[in-house]
């Protein structure tokens, strides 16, 4: 007891006679933010525009990567950005919040996560989270969709409906290749019974967007409950290589 | 991974992540399910077990749950195992591959596995992650280890099973409810109160090593220690030490650059030639990146593991591993000895979740031996209450004593808008300094990171042709200046205390400007003066400690260096006695 009281003192003491020090999330560097300057502008490249239809990041005039411009990207999107390019420490981040149970890491990003977010995509009525099938929430125990969609909505005012549902327990994406994926989530959404989202724009949220076939699928359920306009905003999305246009092989 | 609750045949109840394993070890027939982070399942108490009836099991559960603010909706429900489970095939082959098993359980001697490092170690064996966790689960059954959460909930509070850590975690919400984050271990890769740890039993140790009994690695005759008589006397004293069945403790206490590093050595094969397990940890990671060849070549063909926040994982099982004091926390119950060097430096000193993982990761009949030139009032008590053997190592290897440091009563000139104006102090310093720099390089040590430029831009003006640089911790440029200052490239080296350990200067000379700041103890200042006289080439040179007043801490410090020199003195340790 006496040992718990004098390490809460030795704390305070701590707190009134050195500056706290933060290092940046990414790098480990010392920092005055949660991200250096250097890490936002490797991973976040804000000068870089992202493809308006799957929201990878893309070089040149065109606003659409080579793919979406052949129709191979989603229908029901009206925009996608993504916050930054999903590579090296900024993948090892989403990895960590993801697969390592640090889901919390997401309100140090909070800043980053809404000044990109409102910057890039109208006001919406509400947000709306990627949902997990139930065997892989119990699995994992935290949406990071949920989370980072609750960072969104807590920071910004806006209602956070969870509405859709996973109805098929399909193989995580990540193991999969581009048109595997495509097929992969046919079906696999649905709107939760008793859901009125009629006239409403919604923003769409997941970790990372590859194919864009996610939230391809989950924009189609809601835009044919009613919704609209539906637009995405993920963590982290491929970069089309001026060389090579199929950034499925860069993935 | 979730486990399921399960009866055992005197009603007993345990968690498992693979009831089928457990019906093909066990003959267990019925669990509840849905799974469970195990975290939430152990409510029940030893005394009650064989009381609860099945439904009694379920609503303690469900008022758990409840308690704790999970979110599940799924009905808790008993099953039964007769029928066809998910894992029974994959449990059912696995079961078969005595092997495999065994070469898993020679990785896993010893070590706390996290849920996080599982695909590291699957990889190693070649299989999946599902297939480890049935094999690790297959351990269990057998004894050979346990299952234990990330976190447990001791009343209010959470509790790292991993450092032992109760007081710095993360709480955030998860579907389970309140879920805790480890943020004192985190550096060595995060860990939370819904994964689990896989902590081998020591008595897994022995069987092993009754099977391997007879095969040692290491041949301690083959070697030839060429030690100074000091280091001979103190390595005799460890040697003793380690023979002695009711000896825990050692202490090292040498001279800065005595070569303690090396005494250690005849001990450690002494352990080795047993097919004993010895540990090598330090708290600084060059440390432990300067050991490990030195170790290896000594102790050739037996591997040297290095274990450091730079280092990939490695799984394979040595009988020597060098390890920093935060890699140490991945143990438990592994070593038969353990050697902590420089116990009194950071990040070790004062950390009780790292002095938690030393006492974890060694043997219950394990021996611990602590090298310092600096050792804590903490080791010194326990030394004087007889419960720490203590030998002495007063002698550098050269045979000169340590240089003692001179005391020089001069108050610190005025620093104005982040200058020091010339002063009659400063020119008085000055005049010091540039004696001292006659005769070779010089560490000018301040005790703040703010001082730093200021007596760097002070020294320039005052040494115009000399080359002055300056370094502090988190100096971006800290390891190209210090390099240079090591090469001989520059003159003047101003930094706070990051360069009063592991570095090695020819010819250098030492001043500790502002000696009684409160920054300032016994330890910090008799590791500054042992900057000094360590090379056999230019074993002498001078220690200034400047300051206004002196201090009780500049006194012991002086009469720790001048207690060692007669220490030498007396065991005819110096050169021409």
């Amino acid at each position: 007891m006496a040992n718990k009281f004098f390490l809460q003192a030795k704390s305070i003491a701590e707190l009134l006679w050195y500056e706290e020090r933060k290092t940046c999330l990414l790098c480990g560097k010392q920092a005055s933010t949660s991200l250096c300057q250097d890490c936002r502008q490797l991973y976040f490249r804000p000068e870089q525009r992202r493809c308006l239809s799957c929201g990878k990041l893309i070089e040149g005039e065109a606003d659409r990567c080579q793919d979406c411009r052949d129709g191979n990207g989603p229908k029901f999107l009206s925009k996608v950005t993504a916050l930054g390019h999903y590579e090296g420490a900024w993948k090892q981040c989403i990895h960590n919040i993801k697969y390592k149970g640090q889901p919390y890491l997401l309100i140090g990003l909070a800043e980053y996560l809404t000044s990109w977010a409102v910057k890039q995509l109208p006001p919406p009525d509400s947000i709306v989270p990627v949902p997990l099938h139930p065997n892989r929430l119990a699995q994992r125990g935290f949406n990071q969709a949920e989370v980072l969609a609750s960072v969104l909505a807590g920071c910004l005012g806006i209602k956070l409906k969870d509405i859709l549902c996973r109805v098929k327990d399909t193989t995580p994406q990540s193991a999969l290749g581009r048109q595997e994926r495509l097929v992969n989530l046919r079906c696999a959404f649905s709107l939760k019974p008793g859901i009125q989202i009629k006239e409403e724009v919604i923003w769409l949220v997941d970790d990372v967007v590859t194919t864009a076939a996610t939230i391809g699928e989950c924009a189609a359920v809601l835009k044919e409950s009613g919704a609209q306009e539906v637009f995405a905003f993920c963590l982290g999305a491929g970069r089309e290589s001026p060389n090579n246009p199929d950034t499925a092989s860069i993935l | 991974m979730l486990f399921y609750i399960l009866r055992d045949k005197d009603g007993g109840i345990y968690a498992s992540p693979f009831p089928s394993l457990d019906k093909l070890c066990n003959g267990a027939e019925a669990y509840v399910y849905p799974g469970l982070p195990l975290q939430l399942l152990n409510i029940f108490r030893s005394n009650e077990q064989g009381l609860l009836s099945e439904s009694q099991i379920i609503e303690k559960l469900a008022v758990s749950l409840r308690k704790n603010e999970c979110l599940l909706t799924e009905k808790l429900r008993w099953l039964k195992l007769s029928v066809f489970s998910p894992h029974d095939e994959d449990c059912l082959r696995l079961a078969r591959k005595e092997e495999l098993l065994t070469k898993l359980l020679t990785i896993v001697q010893g070590r706390q596995v996290t849920e996080n490092e599982f695909s590291s170690l699957a990889k190693v064996l070649e299989i999946s992650v599902t297939e480890l966790a049935i094999l690790l689960h297959l351990a269990v059954i057998k004894g050979y280890g346990e299952w234990v959460p990330g976190l447990s909930r001791r009343n209010n509070s959470w509790r790292c099973e991993r450092c032992g850590n109760e007081d710095c975690y993360q709480i955030w919400p998860s579907y389970y409810g309140n879920t805790a984050t480890c943020l004192s271990c985190k550096s060595i890769g995060p860990l939370n109160s819904l994964q689990v740890i896989y902590r081998s039993h020591e008595e897994t140790l022995k069987r092993e090593k009754e099977k391997k009994a007879g095969s040692t690695t290491f041949t301690s005759s083959e070697q030839d220690w060429q030690f100074t008589p000091a280091q001979c006397s103190a390595a005799a004293d460890l040697q003793l030490f380690a023979r002695d069945p009711l000896a825990k403790e050692a202490l090292v206490w040498a001279a800065c650059g005595a070569g303690k590093t090396e005494i250690t050595f005849p001990v450690i094969g002494q352990y080795l030639e047993h097919s004993q397990s010895v540990l090598y940890a330090a708290p600084r990671l060059d440390v432990v990146h300067d050991i490990q060849p030195r170790l290896q070549k000594f102790f050739n063909p037996c591997k040297v593991k290095v274990m450091s926040g730079l280092s990939p994982p490695d799984w394979t099982a040595c009988p020597l591993t060098v390890a920093t004091t935060h890699q140490v926390l991945k143990f438990s119950r592994a070593f038969d000895l353990i050697i902590l060097d420089e116990m009194d430096a950071y990040p070790y000193a004062g950390n009780q979740v790292l002095e938690y993982g030393l006492k974890q990761a060694l043997k219950r009949t394990g021996k611990t031996i602590y090298l310092s030139a600096t050792p804590s009032a903490s080791i010194l008590a326990k030394v004087g209450r007889q419960e720490c053997f203590l030998t002495r190592l007063p002698a550098r290897f050269h045979g000169y004593p340590l240089p003692v440091p001179e005391f020089l009563k001069i108050k610190a000139p005025k620093i104005s808008e982040g200058r020091i104006p010339g002063s009659r102090s400063l020119l008085a310093i000055g005049d010091y300094l540039r004696e001292l720099l006659f005769e070779g390089q010089l560490f000018v040590f301040v005790p703040t990171v703010s001082l730093v430029n200021i007596w760097v831009q002070a020294l320039s003006l005052l040494f115009k042709d000399k080359k002055i640089t300056g370094s502090w911790s988190s100096d971006p440029d800290r390891k190209r200046k210090v390099a240079s200052f090591t090469s001989g490239n520059s003159d003047v080296i101003v930094c706070t205390s990051i360069l009063e350990r592991g570095i090695t200067v020819h010819k250098a000379q030492a001043v500790v400007l502002y000696a009684d700041h409160a920054l300032y103890d016994v330890r910090a200042l008799v590791q500054m003066a042992g900057r000094v006289g360590r090379t056999a080439a230019c074993p002498q040179g001078r220690v200034l400690f400047i300051a206004g007043k002196q201090t009780k801490e500049i006194t012991a410090a002086i009469k720790w260096i001048e207690e060692q020199n007669e220490l030498a003195t007396q065991g005819g340790f110096l050169r021409g006695q």
